[in-house]
């Protein structure tokens, strides 16, 4: 034990450091404050897990840490391999920026007195997701599970709004709904075999399939133990949840939700499907064909439901739903490349997906806080960074080559040629399908928020400088929503209305002020207050170049991913 | 007949564990929903709890006996378990009543379906209140 090297301890401190970290907010009591400490761990946990899986990767060993030095039957034990590294890394890479891209609407959404209880969440939601991720015993992720559910239902009720607190009390009941099938299958999984680290337990299990009288008991525990993982993590018919709690609450929640906390459990099911259950014996017991057709079902409802909304967050969320369904389905390919397939669309909608929900939040912060397709119109040319990380997270998820949705898309399909006849027509018709539909639901939209202004000769929204195209296109903004609210009639009307009234920016700002001062406190708009802070246009220039970045050098990731699955 | 009187305790833990899921999955009223949760999770213990116990065994505890052995000792694992269970159920149903109270306070029903309502009602108006 003395020999073992000191950077295996780096998925313990994690953990600790950022359950310690939470814990010390309260003592600050202010969120500036809670906000530095959060973003000093994220890095530090980023860095320690960037340097864990350099190593790992270049001496390709994994290792199993015991906490307490309490040998194998007694203890508990942290697995670390390339894979889980490489996860850990990215989540908390994908959590700094998204934290750094919303931080803004942060402050604005979540009341003053409670902002540091928000960062105390964060942390709390990724000590649970690392936990989730580096864990070798059962009974810890059950409990890490509870904690990221309370956590992640947390951040969402941060806007304290009656429509947020509905949501999470759904989220919240489906949550508990799937943590208790969850603890469920765990008791009967103890009870037939008297193990909970999965190490042991995988031999038992092999010797119960061997001898055949154990099917049923297996099947039944398998079955229950992955729903309630596929509850939490919204695979299609359990997504009801999803769209409310990811597209009511404040931008940087949503990002995080959507982008990690979903993967976290979908990462303790691959987890426990190489190292307890083995891939075999769930296709033999059918496991992997009822996770195959839910994927495949997702892939298309999912789109079709995105298809319908007319908030541009509810439609990222439904496409989350879809995208879920990609990686379940992928899973159930029962192959190799499936699952490496799975693995990196895991990464892939880690760095868009926040990308996108960021994105929306900056669109519809310099559109009066409105979420709907009717107000976000030729909202990029008020927020360029934004328009422009929209399109790009919507170009990735449809597939376009260059960006990172197309590489994941590439291995579905390759990994749908090594798979069986009856998988392969339908993987491959199910991707034509989903990617012809998310191109019909995203475009719409990407023209829309880049729509021009449809009188000649009128040069606004040309302005190369960013901050004064902004600034100029604010009162704009103000105005539509004063001519609406005079009862001017069409949106497009409107339009033409505060545009022809740009001359006269500052009147139209003072006027659109008044009224909505009056109307609805809510709807605050000032200058230099249109959300594009420094912190947010980095964070869009990082997610769009990390975003390339996978799209192009997807093959060293990929070798990683192989690596670190073998090694699972 | 033998499975039945063989098996009383797993047979209890199963139906309670259906009965709470079906109160959370179905019942309208969100304290009811809660109470649900408690029973299901209630289950998990039972049957965990069970499983440990052996009759006329002894939690093991070192006491004057110098010559311990396993045949002494009940299992000592599934009463940690459930211990551990327990706790993350009183934080999750603090969580939940806290919640409840909230939307108590807001809405004024304990109703699910009467909170969506309004809450889209509400939804509504402020939009309203935007466009007029």
């Amino acid at each position: 034990m003395h020999d073992m090297p000191f950077i295996y301890n780096f998925p313990f401190f994690s953990i600790l450091l950022t359950l310690i970290g939470g814990m010390s907010m309260p003592f600050f009591r202010n969120g500036r404050v809670a906000q530095k400490i959060n973003m000093g761990i994220i890095i530090a946990v980023g860095v320690m897990n960037f340097i864990l899986f350099c190593n790992l990767v270049s001496t390709g060993e994994h290792f199993t840490y015991m906490m307490g030095h309490f040998p194998a039957p007694w203890g508990n034990e942290i697995r670390g391999g390339p894979f889980e590294a490489l996860m850990a890394t990215v989540f908390a890479f994908v959590m700094g920026f998204a934290i750094l891209g919303g931080v803004f609407n942060i402050y604005e959404d979540v009341p003053k007195k409670k902002q540091y209880l928000y960062f105390l969440m964060m942390n709390l939601l990724l000590s649970s997701m690392i936990a989730l991720i580096y864990t070798n015993d059962m009974f810890t992720a059950y409990v890490f599970i509870e904690i990221n559910t309370l956590a992640a239902c947390a951040i969402v009720m941060s806007k304290d709004s009656g429509e947020t607190i509905v949501a999470t009390i759904r989220y919240l009941i489906m949550s508990l709904l799937g943590s208790g099938l969850f603890l469920m299958g765990l008791a009967l999984l103890y009870n037939i075999t008297g193990h909970l680290l999965m190490e042991s337990l995988q031999p038992v299990i092999l010797q119960m399939a061997e001898s055949e009288q154990y099917y049923l008991p297996l099947t039944v525990v398998f079955a229950v133990t992955t729903l309630g993982l596929c509850v939490k993590s919204a695979l299609y018919p359990f997504h009801s949840w999803l769209p409310g709690a990811h597209g009511s609450a404040t931008s940087s929640s949503s990002a995080i939700l959507s982008g990690l906390v979903l993967k976290g459990y979908i990462i303790l099911l691959m987890k426990m499907m190489y190292r307890v259950y083995t891939p075999e014996l769930l296709a033999k017991l059918h496991i992997t064909d009822a996770i195959f057709v839910l994927g495949i079902i997702g892939m298309i409802m999912g789109s079709i439901h995105a298809l319908r909304e007319r908030h541009i967050k509810r439609m990222t969320a439904y496409s989350s739903v879809a995208q879920i369904g990609y990686i379940f389905m992928g899973i159930g390919l029962n192959s190799e490349v499936g699952m490496m397939a799975a693995s990196f669309h895991i990464l892939s909608h880690a760095i868009t997906k926040p990308m996108l929900f960021l994105a929306a939040g900056g669109l519809a912060n310099v559109s009066g806080h409105s979420y709907e397709f009717k107000d976000l119109k030729g909202a990029a040319h008020r927020n360029k960074i934004a328009g422009v990380a929209f399109v790009i997270g919507a170009l990735s998820m449809i597939g376009i080559p260059l960006f990172a949705g197309f590489p994941s898309k590439l291995f579905f399909s390759t990994g749908a040629l090594h798979s069986d006849y009856f998988r392969m027509p339908l993987v491959l018709i199910a991707l034509a399908v989903s990617t012809a539909l998310n191109a019909l639901y995203y475009l719409p939209v990407c023209i829309n928020i880049w729509r021009m202004k449809d009188e000649p000769g009128h040069g606004h929204g040309h302005g190369s400088d960013d901050h004064s195209a902004s600034h100029g296109g604010e009162p704009e903004a103000v105005h539509a929503v004063h001519a609406e609210a005079l009862g001017h009639g069409s949106i497009s009307h409107a339009v033409s209305h505060g545009a022809a009234a740009v001359a006269d920016a500052g009147h139209a700002d003072s006027g659109g002020h008044e009224l909505l001062h009056d109307t609805d406190g809510a709807h605050e708009m000032h200058h230099g207050k249109t959300g594009i802070t420094p912190a947010f246009v980095v964070s869009m220039v990082v997610f769009i170049a990390s975003n390339f970045g996978l799209g192009i050098f997807y093959g060293p990731v990929m070798d990683a991913i192989r690596k670190g699955l073998e090694l699972l | 007949m033998g499975l039945f009187t063989d098996h009383y305790y797993e047979i209890a833990a199963v139906v309670l564990f259906g009965i709470g899921f079906m109160g959370l999955l179905l019942h309208n009223n969100l304290i009811k929903k809660i109470v649900g949760l408690n029973i299901m999770d209630t289950a998990v213990y039972l049957l965990l709890a069970q499983r440990g116990m052996v009759f006329g065994r002894v939690a093991p505890i070192l006491g004057d006996n110098l010559t311990p052995s396993a045949e002494q000792y009940i299992n000592p694992i599934p009463a940690g378990l459930v211990l551990t269970g327990i706790v993350v159920s009183v934080s999750v149903s603090a969580f939940s009543l806290a919640l409840t109270h909230r939307l108590y306070k807001k809405y004024h029903t304990l109703n699910l379906d009467e909170i969506l309502l309004k809450s889209k009602k509400e939804k509504e108006n402020k939009e309203k209140a935007v466009t007029h």
